[in-house]
């Protein structure tokens, strides 16, 4: 957690105002004219968990995918953090998902020769900070997701829930304003699932870290603040 | 460290492929070892003979293929000749065979000699390693070069037993990696009684002066001017070269030889590379969910570039170090074995070894940059759909 002895400058205050994230209009169209968005609008603010449920093939996954700087849309605009990520430069994009992004995907979320520190690390890596200080920090966020016990562990010799909590220590170990989880407990059976969503929704209020989850898991919406549908390729009020 | 687990998760296949460049490294470091040699000869040659114009006769009395003391006068006079080198040379052992470093008697005159090697300066002159030589007037005594002394197992104070005559062992020469290095100095006297000895027709004509060969010991630089002057006062039956002849013939020599280092070179770049590609290939298509997961957690096109790239020169440096070291194992197996038949024929010299290790580094490093680059380029929601 960010302890701050200063007053939040001006600038701050104006961010801390705004919207964590905000899409307009977004439509993305694949070949063969499938419109995967058809102008999908969302608003989410600071520190809010929010579930996007919808079937398979309404466009979640395209979304997140936008959203997460990973893809760009056909038309429409998506602030990050104050920031308009869509009218950025492909070649700046990967330091918006360094920086300001987590993500937490279904299934195989984590490079297998590495060890769990070393996948939590990575992230931490790219960032060139000492190398002694980023183990440091993998190291408390496995602790801090129950798996201190488990540092050197490379992922094959973990379990489908260990995994997941790994990646989500990944996800996290960055500060990133925003973490994306896309079906995060698909793999998962219920038990462990919920677990997962406890421990997800307590490290984000924790820091104060903004969540959106993609997910067809109504225990899943249970843990959300808000819940979206997604419809046609529309985000609508769940 | 991510590296080497990545190689050592498909070890068969990193295994194979390093075995391959090893393959190619090792032909280029014995081809190259073998080069070095003969590139090392041929300088000892250009050096030895860098201020000699060789003659031999192709005719002479009687067509004996003799030099008389006419000859060597005419040599002599010549301007520009500083001085006449004369030797009588002939097969220390006609029943030999080939061999790689032939080995000749040849019978000097020690004062002609010793002004001969004064002349001919620093670099073409042949030291002992041990022993020493005999005095004016001797007989019966030999100074061994270094391969004959090797191969004929002599030391200082045994005997060598040529075409029937003995000789005692009184010296033998430093390693010239040259032709000197096949050679058995005699006295002159005692090589033209081996000469005559063969030859009751020189018996009958009381031929004692009579040479094998010459040579005219010239200032740098001006081997060709008197090469001419030479042959046009010697007339005809006689052959001469000058020291550019002999440099631009072995020349040509080193230039067939670098060219056969290009050659296993090649074989190498193709055997290597191709194995390197096809594993990186495989490497990159195998771990696309993998690429997909590291540039959604903030990787740039960069760091998975230099990630694929660094594994193909690990791949290179491995398949190097092995290529070198069984080649330079071959290489002193076989140049033990060479020993005891003459002279070794491969030289693993320093520069040829750093060569062949950052040629293997090189080499699959290139190889590796189309499929980094696929890596790099991949689209991160496509790799992501990968399984």
């Amino acid at each position: 957690m960010l302890v701050r002895h200063e007053a939040p400058s001006p600038e701050e205050q104006t961010m801390a105002s705004q919207p964590l994230l905000r899409a307009e209009d977004l439509v993305k169209v694949y070949p063969m004219g499938v419109r995967a968005l058809d102008g999908a609008s969302l608003t989410v603010g600071r520190g809010e968990i929010v579930g996007i449920m919808g079937r398979s093939g309404s466009g979640k996954s395209t979304l997140l995918h936008i959203l997460g700087c990973l893809d760009r849309p056909d038309a429409g605009r998506v602030w990050i953090d104050g920031i308009e990520v869509t009218r950025l430069a492909d070649a700046a994009l990967p330091a918006v998902r360094l920086r300001r992004l987590g993500f937490v995907f279904q299934s195989h979320n984590l490079v297998p020769s590495l060890t769990a520190l070393e996948n939590v690390a990575l992230p931490l890596r790219y960032l060139r900070p000492r190398p002694k200080d980023a183990y440091r920090r993998a190291r408390e966020m496995l602790e801090a997701v129950g798996l201190g016990d488990r540092l050197h562990h490379l992922p094959g010799q973990l379990s489908g829930g260990q995994q997941q909590r790994v990646a989500i220590a990944r996800a996290l170990v960055n500060n990133p304003a925003l973490v994306l989880a896309d079906e995060p407990t698909g793999a998962l059976d219920s038990q462990n699932a919920r677990t997962l969503m406890r421990l997800m929704r307590q490290l984000c209020q924790e820091r104060g870290q903004t969540f959106i989850v993609v997910t067809h898991d109504p225990a899943v919406g249970q843990v959300c603040d808000r819940i979206y549908r997604m419809e046609d390729g529309r985000v609508v009020a769940g | 460290m991510e590296i080497l687990r990545n190689l050592y998760r498909r070890r068969l296949r990193t295994g194979l492929t390093v075995l391959g460049i090893a393959v190619g490294i090792l032909s280029f470091t014995v081809m190259g070892a073998m080069a070095e040699k003969f590139n090392r000869l041929i300088d000892g040659g250009e050096a030895y003979f860098a201020r000699r114009i060789a003659i031999h006769s192709v005719g002479g009395p009687l067509r004996l293929n003799l030099l008389g003391p006419e000859e060597i006068e005419v040599m002599k006079r010549t301007p520009g000749v500083r001085h006449v080198e004369t030797q009588i040379m002939m097969a220390l052992d006609e029943t030999a065979g080939f061999e790689l470093a032939p080995r000749f008697l040849v019978g000097i005159n020690l004062p002609n000699f010793a002004r001969a090697q004064l002349i001919a300066g620093e670099a073409a002159r042949l030291r002992l390693a041990r022993g020493s030589w005999w005095q004016p007037g001797d007989r019966g005594v030999t100074v061994l070069g270094s391969a004959t002394a090797h191969k004929m197992n002599l030391d200082v104070g045994d005997i060598l037993t040529a075409r029937g005559m003995e000789f005692r062992v009184v010296g033998i020469l430093e390693e010239t990696l040259s032709v000197p290095d096949g050679w058995a100095l005699i006295p002159e006297e005692d090589a033209r009684t081996l000469l005559l000895a063969d030859s009751a027709l020189l018996r009958e004509m009381g031929l004692d002066a009579v040479w094998t060969n010459a040579y005219a010991l010239v200032d740098p630089g001006l081997g060709e001017e008197i090469t001419e002057t030479l042959a046009r006062s010697l007339r005809r039956g006689y052959l001469l070269h000058s020291p550019e002849q002999l440099a631009r013939a072995a020349g040509t020599a080193s230039s067939l030889l670098n060219a056969a280092i290009l050659g296993s070179a090649a074989i190498a770049v193709i055997v290597g590379a191709l194995a390197v590609i096809n594993t990186m290939f495989f490497a990159v298509s195998e771990r696309t969910r993998e690429i997909g997961i590291k540039k959604a957690i903030g990787a740039d096109r960069w760091a998975i570039l230099r990630e694929f790239l660094a594994e193909s020169l690990v791949i290179g440096l491995l398949g190097g170090l092995l290529g070198l070291g069984t080649g330079a194992v071959l290489i002193g197996a076989l140049n033990g074995y060479m020993a005891s038949e003459g002279t070794p024929v491969f030289l693993l010299t320093p520069r040829l070894a750093l060569g062949s290790l950052g040629f293997a580094i090189l080499l699959s490093g290139a190889a590796g940059v189309v499929p980094a680059l696929r890596a790099a380029n991949l689209d991160p929601v496509e790799a992501l759909r990968a399984y």
